[in-house]
């Protein structure tokens, strides 16, 4: 008897050490709503980018510098960072070690064959131009991707080349820096594909493929491995044994729950079962003071796209109707009280624009010289006065009587809190500006506002938050979707003098020398002000919770890299 | 008897010219007249549901709830739509009860930082009522604190939110009555509609039967299977959201019920010897139907129309909540409860107070139609 | 026999034909893209649009609609919430956590149903009686989502006795239960109660029917009485609730799994219909409907074996 109770004794004592011992690093995370796929070729959700960043591998990685309050670029897949061997050609070298988590290995053919299919022509896949277009432009890509029946392009004409089996050769079409090309190779669309499981999702005519459909239809090579997913509820990650890189991680399993609902959410966190939460312009309020409370100028500036072709509006080319709206929007109100302590903006080019370039343009002179004549009109440009005289004027210059009134339609999704409450406080607030004479009505949709507006024309107003992350290097290219080139073009708009300066910003003379580009650009959005191409609202303003037991990799948040969680260490 | 004495009378009685004959006692053969009231079916049944204390109650708290639905929002100071979104989120304060410290314009806020409570720009003066707890939050000093609320939003003296105010700063006491408005407008053109297709539908098959009746059934039989959720849900994709989508996303399949009890109660009383010998008489169709069969129907279907009523309303929330309601700034009782559950942990009043308000409704409803169906029950006719 | 049930599998299929009809029109009449994405150029969207057909006329695609679920059993490709994945698989990839849902709560409901009937009518107007029924009419009229969330509330923040969310990794069954127990309670109190008061009310008028007091005269006591007369003659109406039970288990299941994160069907038609994931909208509903209809064809059929009188009439 005695003897079996020692058994037991020592039995539990090894189960105590067993499990102590066992004392994994475990880092709970949540996403707000599932990875649609893990194929980051045909998806354009920015959730992707967690099981990406935790278990795919790319060319090159950011992670931080020294000193704590930026990050830098080192070689993943590729040995080193590129190098320019000869004009515009930037050589890539891969290391030999890279391998899939099963240990199949990583090598240019790998590299050609991802970068060809995300490319592919019939394939069509959604995130093609991240190749092909984003920070660097590699020559014939996005020809080779869009090409047509009636001009193909070769996919030897593509600027990307392999030269042996662990170098490849990328060609862009103007001079570029080595960060940018780095920076072209983080994304998440540019990781590794695996062949064998890409080609047998692929379907008879080859036009589409199941990779990553399902956790078995994928395969980790990053420094995590998937271990399971079900989808809409949890994705877990553990180490991957194959990882070449392992000194950069600390955690052992990462947990990634699909929490939708911000109550459980909070509730989480509070519990500490979450180790970081962003909380949204309803909770802020009870965190806004929490020492664990981070914040950080991001790179949306949400605005209000205004129809300019509305059959049914008869101000809908008016200029003076746009600035009446410009002038009617009381953006401090919205900015603290409805999107939630975010900063007002009467402007549009984001509080992170040029700050790869040395300058944050809304630094600068010329930025600062645009925010001060906004500030001229009244508080970020709010003046209601101004507004009711350019609304006089558009009834003048349309030849609208005096007393008519008009309904403008607002159309938005309603599971957008921030923006319904904005339109809801708006329908009140506007027909109170301009003495009754504009009223407003709403118009819902559940597809995103592009597809809205591809199928609809009949709206006057439509929020939009869009944010390009070119813009950090050349704060001009906020205005991209708004050029007549821009195939989902938001809002009808189109003038020949502000293409012809957005021309002269995107040449390469002004894009080389940065002083200026930010003149230029100053320009740019004078023009885009003048002609009011869309109401400016709200700059945003990130905030995150990061639990105590979090060290982090960086001092303060650095944009583009954010806080690195991914890097970070658990200390209990 | 006569029939067969007949040729046995005299001749003189047979030969009376007829213009001779009239008729005896004309003016002396009456009923004798009651000395009471008659009591009709109806008043009868009100009779009974009388005596039912808790249908009374329901049928009361009913009353009560639409009359306040049609007062409040009147009188309340305020409008549905009336905003200020400085006030955002003002905790419930009503005039007499603030003094007994329950909805007293009060809150505890948690987690702040120590220094900012004498920073008058965050928390203005003598808005801070009393530290609750203060503890080490990192590297900082952190107090649970008290504030009355409305001070610290700057809310003049005098200034009441009974039931508090939403995310635009409007008062919920207002909108929840003007929800409830909506709500029960809903409920009853829905009641209403599907009253009118039911009881049209369940008499032509009920009355004509043989292969109208056939097709009929059939027909409705088909449409029935379809399941409520799909059909509701289908109807409001198609015609968005608003008032007329959600009675006519209710109406789909909602009159089927109807119909079927209607048919049933044509059944059992278009061969009764009173319809048979009307129509002998040549009443016309139209006027057998609504006159002679449906009045028996009456009882039933009030009391199908009272249990329709909490679904009706119950689906309008539902609607709500999975985003298919009716369009903002218009509220329901189901839009209020949705707003309120997506901030239930920092402002669970916002929740509470719909959500009594439609248990309450839903509560009362039932248990009206629950004394309705036993009042109007004819077994229990003329009992006490 | 057979020839009834051949009759309710023939209106069966064509309301399910009916549903298909439905929801493929009204949801192709309303504007719509289904690839939105504005790195794509227009002529690759043309391409993508043509692989589902987009571009022919509205029958074609309604046969072609048709043809895919009829004879090959392809419900077409989800486009925004799974994008490539098939519809079909999909929803089999989630009917079991919907099912274990659905399937505990009838379970739990019916006997906890049946008891609470029972105990009330057998203890008619005493206090528990009064008790009991108050309940039943509580948990009848308060729409289960506002449940969910009271519970939700109470039993996870303010007193955290139960998990916030469904657990999906769960190491073993008790703890996988466990983060079940509050979606299923919030989903089974209506149904309880509706049974409880449905039955409540049949055996207190079975109890005092006259074929009660035969079998008290022939010598049974009240309790063998109770049990082998008036229980079981209550108990055959009962499968009469489950129908409506099961479609209001199911709506309530599309907000509940939502509320605790459960990775089931009815989180997935709300999203599909809110994303506007037409082609996984419309295989849900068909799946919600095929449902309710095998439910409503179970309990037809099985009234029919039970009680013949009902078969003659056709369900009229």
């Amino acid at each position: 008897m005695k003897k079996l109770i020692l058994l037991a004794l020592v039995l539990m004592l090894a189960l105590c050490v067993a499990s102590s011992a066992n004392a994994e690093k475990a880092f709970h995370t949540y996403l707000t709503a599932d990875t649609p796929i893990l194929n980051g070729h045909n998806s354009v959700e920015t959730s992707l980018d967690t099981p990406i960043g935790y278990c795919g591998a790319t060319l090159y990685r950011a992670i931080a510098d020294e000193s704590r309050l930026n990050y830098k670029y080192i070689g993943e897949i590729a040995a080193e960072l590129p190098e320019e061997i000869s004009e515009n050609v930037w050589r890539i070298a891969l290391r030999p070690e890279a391998c899939w988590a099963n240990g199949e290995p990583i090598n240019a053919d790998t590299v050609m064959y991802s970068f060809k299919m995300l490319l592919d022509p019939v394939l069509a896949n959604q995130m093609a131009d991240f190749l092909s277009d984003a920070s660097i432009t590699i020559v014939n890509a996005k020809e080779y991707s869009k090409q047509t029946s009636d001009a193909p392009v070769a996919w030897e004409d593509v600027g990307i080349k392999k030269i042996d089996d662990y170098t490849i050769e990328i060609t862009t079409t103007g001079s570029v820096t080595q960060n940018s090309v780095c920076a072209q190779f983080t994304n998440r669309a540019t990781a590794m594909v695996y062949e064998p499981l890409y080609e047998a999702g692929m379907n008879a005519d080859r036009t589409s493929t199941t990779y990553g459909v399902t956790a078995d239809q994928w395969m980790s090579a990053g420094p995590y491995k998937l271990e399971s997913w079900v989808h809409d509820s949890v994705q877990t990650y553990v180490r991957n044994e194959n990882y070449w890189l392992p000194e950069y991680f600390n955690f052992d399993t990462v947990e990634v729950r699909i929490i939708k609902e911000m109550n459980a959410r909070v509730e989480l966190w509070e519990q500490g079962a979450l180790d970081y939460l962003s909380p949204d312009a309803n909770t802020i309020e009870t965190y806004i003071d929490d020492p664990r409370l981070v914040e950080n100028s991001s790179l949306t500036v949400f605005h209000i796209d205004i129809n300019c072709k509305n059959p049914e509006n008869p101000l809908t080319a008016s200029i003076n109707y746009r600035k009446a709206l410009y002038h009617a929007m009381n953006r401090e109100v919205i900015a603290r009280s409805i999107f939630g302590y975010q900063e007002p903006s009467g402007t549009y080019v984001n509080g992170q624009a040029g700050m790869f370039s040395g300058e944050i343009y809304r630094d600068s002179e010329p930025g600062l010289a645009v925010t001060a004549r906004v500030n001229e009109w009244g508080p970020a440009g709010y003046n209601p006065e101004l507004a009711r005289e350019y609304l006089a004027k558009a009834y003048e210059e349309c030849g609208v009587s005096e007393d008519t009134v008009i309904t403008l339609i607002m159309a938005f999704d309603e599971s957008d809190t921030a923006w319904k409450a904005t339109a809801e406080y708006l329908k009140e607030e506007l027909p109170v500006i301009f003495e009754g004479k504009i009223q407003l009505d709403f118009d819902f949709h559940t597809e995103s506002a592009t597809a809205y507006k591809q199928t609809h024309d009949v709206w006057d107003l439509s929020p939009n938050d869009w944010s390009r992350s070119a813009s950090r290097t050349y704060p001009y290219t906020c205005f991209y979707y708004y050029l007549s080139t821009y195939d989902s073009h938001p809002n009808n708009f189109f003038d020949e003098e502000f293409e012809a300066q957005y021309a002269v910003c995107d040449s390469e003379e002004v894009k080389s020398d940065y002083p200026r580009l930010l003149e230029e650009t100053a320009k740019l959005e004078n023009i885009y002000l003048d002609k009011v191409i869309h109401i400016p609202m709200v700059q945003g303003v990130g905030y995150q919770l990061i639990s105590d037991r979090l060290e982090l990799p960086v001092d303060e948040f650095v944009p583009g890299f954010g806080w690195g969680l991914i890097y970070a260490d658990i200390v209990e | 008897m006569i029939i067969e004495d007949r040729n046995h009378l005299p001749q003189e009685l047979e030969d009376i010219p007829a213009e001779k004959l009239q008729l005896a006692g004309k003016d002396n053969y009456r009923d004798e007249a009651f000395a009471t009231a008659p009591i009709g079916f109806y008043r009868d049944a009100f009779r009974r549901l009388r005596k039912n204390k808790v249908s009374m109650a329901s049928l009361i708290a009913i009353l009560v709830i639409i009359l306040l639905a049609i007062v409040v929002p009147e009188i309340s100071g305020y409008t549905y739509v009336q905003q200020n979104v400085d006030q955002k989120y003002l905790p419930p304060k009503i005039p007499g009860l603030e003094k007994l410290g329950i909805a007293d314009g009060t809150r505890v806020m948690t987690n702040r930082k120590k220094s900012s409570i004498s920073d008058p720009t965050r928390f203005p003066e003598g808005s801070v009522l009393e530290i609750v707890r203060e503890y080490q939050a990192g590297k900082r000093i952190a107090v649970d604190v008290k504030v009355d609320y409305y001070k610290y939003c700057g809310v003049p003296e005098g200034v009441y939110h009974w039931f508090g105010t939403d995310y635009l700063g409007r008062d919920i006491l207002t909108r929840l009555f003007r929800g409830t408005r909506i709500s029960l407008l809903i409920a009853l053109l829905s009641v209403v509609t599907n009253l009118i297709i039911g009881v049209i539908y369940g008499s032509v098959a009920g009355y004509y039967g043989g292969r109208i009746d056939m097709f009929l059934t059939h027909f409705a039989e088909v449409l029935d299977g379809l399941p409520y959720i799909v059909v509701t849900i289908l109807f409001m994709m198609l015609f968005g959201a608003g008032i007329v989508s959600i009675v006519l996303a209710l109406t789909v399949t909602g009159w089927i019920g109807t119909a079927r009890l209607t048919r049933a109660q044509f059944y059992r009383f278009k061969g009764r010897e009173y319809v048979l010998s009307a129509r002998t008489m040549g009443v016309p169709d139209r006027r057998l139907i609504f006159r002679h069969i449906l009045p028996n129907t009456v009882g039933p279907l009030i009391t199908r129309a009272m249990i329709a009523v909490p679904g009706a309303i119950f689906s309008e929330s539902f609607l709500a909540y999975i985003g298919l309601g009716i369009m903002p700034p218009e509220p329901s009782i189901g839009i209020l409860l949705s707003s309120g559950q997506s901030v239930l942990l920092q402002y669970p009043y916002l929740t509470l107070f719909p959500a009594v308000l439609i248990s309450v409704l839903m509560v009362a409803f039932n248990m009206l139609s629950n004394g309705l169906r036993d009042a109007m029950d004819p077994n229990h006719r003329g009992e006490e | 026999m057979l020839k009834y049930i051949l009759g309710r599998i023939g209106a069966m299929l064509l309301t399910i034909f009916l549903v298909m009809t439905l929801s493929f029109w009204i949801i192709r009449l309303m504007p719509m893209t289904i690839f939105e994405n504005p790195e794509v150029s227009p002529e690759v969207q043309y391409k993508l649009e043509e692989r589902m057909h987009l571009h022919e006329p509205k029958i074609v695609q309604y046969y072609y609609f048709l043809e895919g679920i009829i004879l090959k059993g392809d419900f077409g490709t989800s486009v925004k919430l799974r994008p490539g994945m098939d519809v079909f698989d999909i929803i089999m990839v989630r009917i079991q956590p919907t099912m274990v849902l659905n399937f505990f709560s009838l379970l739990v409901s019916i006997p906890l149903g049946i008891l609470a009937g029972t105990v009330a009518a057998l203890r008619r107007n005493t206090w528990l009686d009064h008790v009991i029924s108050f309940a039943i009419v509580i948990f009848i009229s308060v729409p289960s989502f506002v449940f969910a969330s009271l519970l939700q509330y109470c039993l996870t923040f303010l007193w955290p006795v139960f998990p916030t969310l469904y657990n999906a990794q769960a190491p073993n069954v008790w703890q996988a239960f466990r983060s079940m127990i509050l979606p299923i309670t919030a989903l089974s109190l209506g149904p309880i109660a509706t049974i409880a008061r449905y039955l409540r009310g049949e055996l207190i008028e079975t109890l005092s029917s006259e074929y009660m007091l035969l079998a008290r005269t022939k010598g049974l006591t009240q309790n063998e009485a109770t049990w082998s007369h008036a229980f079981r003659n209550s108990m055959v109406p009962i499968a009469n609730t489950i129908i409506p039970m099961i479609t209001g288990i199911m709506g309530g299941s599309l907000v509940i799994e939502k509320l605790f994160s459960v990775p089931g069907e009815g989180g997935l038609l709300v999203d599909s219909i809110m994303a506007g994931d037409h082609f996984l909208t419309v295989a849900l509903l068909i799946f919600y409907s095929l449902i309710s209809l095998i439910t409503i064809l179970v309990v037809d059929i099985s009234y029919g074996i039970i009680d013949p009188r009902i078969r003659i009439g056709g369900g009229k």
